[in-house]
């Protein structure tokens, strides 16, 4: 009836040069109509993230006297590059971004360690008090850092690790979520398939390596950024963490103190905030499609 | 620079009543001891024989200047590290005010403290009770330091109980920055900007009028304290807590509501606009003057150098600076002091302690503070520092710096010019942005706002007392 009702109206007056019977037909003009539709949702919502994101690349190049500039400028005609190097050595941010760096890495390295080891435990093996001991690591998710920071800047600070890379990371080298998230996904892979290498002679280890983590591969991915994101934008206990030096300081705090900056020097701290983020858009675009497909995974199927 | 505050109270709270906690469970095995009754012993702790052992000292300071004035910062510590090899500064920038005191409070439970901390004035009794610092006075009293040619008025808001637990050290006050071609242009006269809270409600509307720009309104409590000292009454009782501990808020008066009505009205009739106070937006009120957005607007006088270099870029503005509107003509307070204070951490060795002290008096020295000034926008709290050749020099031409000198200077000393001091300082200060906020955005009347504002105040400082007290 649709497809009747689209096709019954007159033609409209064909233009010169362009043959009415090539025009598509009302299905796929349906189609493409709802692409477009799609496409120009889609753009807008782009615009509306990336605007900021633009407007702090602009401002970041912009003169302090045209900060304040009625109307706002949307495009730096005249870009002082300056800006950045003045945040690069003025702001430190090449060793605070090392720091970060390493900081990060162990963390994501530490937590896909742990992660997978503890939800094969959970997922494969038989022991006892397995579902207890299961709640109490989901209970872990419960409680906020905020509640055991105190506590732990006291350990950390009796092992001597303050002001130490092993005191920024240690804290965070497991994670009741990324357990939980794996053993999720371990729990798709059939039964049989772990029978079937058993019979095969393979070992835990080797059955882990070979066959469960290819399949879990998505999940990884997808705990892999998460805990980039976290451990990346941690603010509070680096700060608390990190002593009388730079020496360990990460990016965060760096920023911070380019932020606490004055009132003509907006463009510094916002080319600052420009670099910082470039590490984040990177991870997020080379790992974007295995981040969509970890996220839509549950849905589609 | 106060005005860099930001709310991260929540994340901070817990810590804090922690710590305070520790700090008050560690103490109560020892006698009760007052900094007064102390003092006879800790004088001996701080002073010259402390250091006068052969090896030189080395002591971690934490500042909290933002960058331009951390480099001057910077350079007269190492002005002090070059002219003496007893005492060797360690300069450890921190990111803010709330930062720091934030790690000097988780410091206090793993004991990683400096040995000289940079706290702003509203960490005054929250840094008293962590029972954790040497109060200046036996340092005074240790070195014989005569604090005669320092400005009362910045002492006396570190003074509490008639103990000077810190040493003012980047002191500022609130002036009106506003916009002379704005003024022209409105028909009003330039130089003569507005005195009193009254005309400058009416100057903004006709502002407003003209097309000129309008005020740009903080959502700021500091309007509301500062305006009672300038009228010379109390925000809390025991004399704005100084002669025991304040146990109640005392704002709510005539005074309190016609602050609250003012800045209602300019705000209601569209004559103000309003700005937050934390974070980035906290600039928009000295940028809309460059935008043409604002004509007037009050902020702290120590970003003046900076707020002059910006402004002075834009052809639209001529930048005035004018002292504080009062809420009285002829004001019978004085305005308070506002900004920061070094302090001495009682957690170092005599030694170190000693070697602070050493430090703090010469950033306090009069070249020190005539350098200071001269590169920040602080005021100079000394009569010497201000009489110097360079700041003398720099007022002859830039007579706006002198503005804040001038207003902290005149008036009366009284507890209510010095300003409060009370535990939960932070958190009160919301409930009153909470209550201009409610004013502004629900059309809740200024008397109720206000009236509000306190019973929550009172809320708040009863239960910070008792959790020291307990």
């Amino acid at each position: 009836m649709p497809a009747t009702e689209l096709a019954a109206p007159p033609a409209p007056p064909v233009v010169a040069g362009v043959p009415g019977p090539a025009a598509p037909p009302p299905r796929r003009r349906h189609r493409r109509a709802r692409l477009v539709l799609r496409y120009v949702l889609l753009s807008v919502g782009a615009v509306a993230i990336l605007f900021p994101l633009y407007m702090a690349v602009v401002n970041s190049l912009l003169a302090p006297s045209q900060i304040a500039h009625q109307p706002p400028p949307f495009f730096p005609f005249h870009p002082q590059w300056g800006s950045y190097r003045k945040a690069w050595t003025d702001g430190d941010l090449g060793i605070y971004l090392r720091n970060s760096a390493i900081q990060t890495s162990v963390i994501v390295a530490g937590q896909l360690v742990t992660s997978i080891l503890a939800a094969y435990a959970f997922a494969f093996l038989e022991f006892p008090l397995k579902r207890t001991l299961f709640i109490v690591f989901l209970m872990t998710l419960m409680i906020p850092f905020e509640v055991t920071i105190a506590t732990n800047l006291a350990t950390v600070s009796s092992l001597g690790w303050f002001n130490t890379f092993p005191g920024l990371t240690v804290p965070f080298l497991a994670t009741g979520f990324g357990t939980f998230l794996l053993r999720q996904a371990f729990l798709q892979i059939p039964r049989d398939l772990r029978e079937a290498a058993q019979l095969d002679g393979y070992g835990h280890l080797r059955f882990l390596w070979s066959v469960a983590i290819p399949l879990v591969r998505p999940a990884l991915a997808a705990l892999g950024v998460f805990s980039f994101l976290g451990a990346w934008n941690q603010y509070l206990w680096p700060l608390l963490v990190t002593g009388n030096d730079n020496s360990v300081r990460t990016v965060q705090i760096g920023l911070k103190q380019l932020i606490n900056t004055q009132l003509d020097q907006i463009n510094v701290s916002l080319a600052g905030t420009v670099i910082a983020v470039v590490p984040l858009l990177v991870i997020l675009v080379v790992f974007q499609k295995q981040l969509v497909r970890s996220l839509t995974s549950g849905a589609v199927k | 620079m106060r005005h860099l505050r930001s709310r991260a109270v929540a994340v901070v709270a817990p810590l804090g009543a922690l710590a305070l906690l520790l700090a008050a469970c560690s103490s109560s095995g020892s006698p009760s001891t007052t900094s007064g009754a102390a003092a006879a012993t800790d004088a001996t702790t701080c002073s010259p024989a402390s250091l006068s052992g052969s090896a030189p000292v080395t002591i971690n300071f934490w500042e909290s200047m933002p960058r331009a004035n951390g480099q001057t910062l910077q350079t007269l510590t190492d002005a002090f590290n070059g002219s003496q090899s007893k005492v060797h500064v360690n300069l450890v920038v921190q990111t803010n005010y709330n930062d720091t005191w934030q790690k000097y409070q988780a410091g206090l439970t793993n004991g990683q403290l400096p040995d000289v901390v940079q706290l702003q004035d509203t960490d005054t009794q929250g840094a008293i009770d962590t029972q954790s610092m040497q109060p200046a006075q036996n340092c005074i009293a240790g070195f014989h330091y005569s604090v005669g040619d320092l400005l009362p008025r910045a002492l006396a808001y570190w003074n509490v109980g008639n103990v000077q637990e810190a040493m003012p050290f980047a002191v500022s006050g609130p002036v009106l920055y506003y916009n002379k071609l704005a003024f022209q242009k409105a028909g009003l006269d330039p130089n003569t900007p507005p005195a009193t809270l009254t005309q400058l409600v009416a100057d903004a509307q006709k502002l407003k009028a003209a097309g000129q720009g309008i005020m740009g309104l903080k959502l700021d409590p500091w309007y509301l304290e500062t305006e009672l000292a300038t009228a010379n009454e109390l925000f809390v009782n025991n004399a704005n807590g100084r002669t025991s501990r304040a146990s109640k808020a005392v704002f709510d008066t005539a005074t309190g509501t016609q602050v609250f009505s003012d800045l209602n009205q300019m705000v209601s009739t569209g004559a103000a606009g309003t700005n937050s106070v934390a974070g980035a937006d906290s600039y928009d009120n000295l940028l809309g003057v460059g935008s043409g957005k604002y004509a007037m607007t009050i902020d702290t006088s120590a970003a003046l150098g900076t707020v002059e270099q910006l402004l002075s870029q834009y052809p639209n503005v001529q930048l005035g600076v004018a002292p504080l509107p009062t809420v009285q003509t002829t004001p019978s307070g004085g305005v308070q002091p506002g900004g920061s204070a070094l302090w001495v951490v009682k957690k170092s060795t005599p030694a170190k302690q000693s070697a602070a002290w050493q430090y703090i008096t010469f950033l306090d020295s009069t070249s020190s503070q005539a350098t200071w000034s001269a590169g920040t926008g602080y005021i100079p709290l000394r009569t010497s520092a201000a009489e110097s050749a360079t700041i003398q020099n720099l007022w002859a031409t830039s007579p706006q710096f002198k503005v804040a000198y001038t207003q902290l200077t005149t008036g009366v000393e009284t507890p209510a010019s010095a300003g409060a001091v009370l535990g939960p300082f932070d958190d009160v200060r919301t409930a009153i942005v909470n209550a201009e906020n409610s004013m502004f955005a629900r059309g809740v009347a200024p008397a109720t706002a206000l009236t509000r504002a306190q019973a929550a105040s009172d809320a708040l400082i009863t239960a910070y007392n008792r959790r020291i007290g307990g």
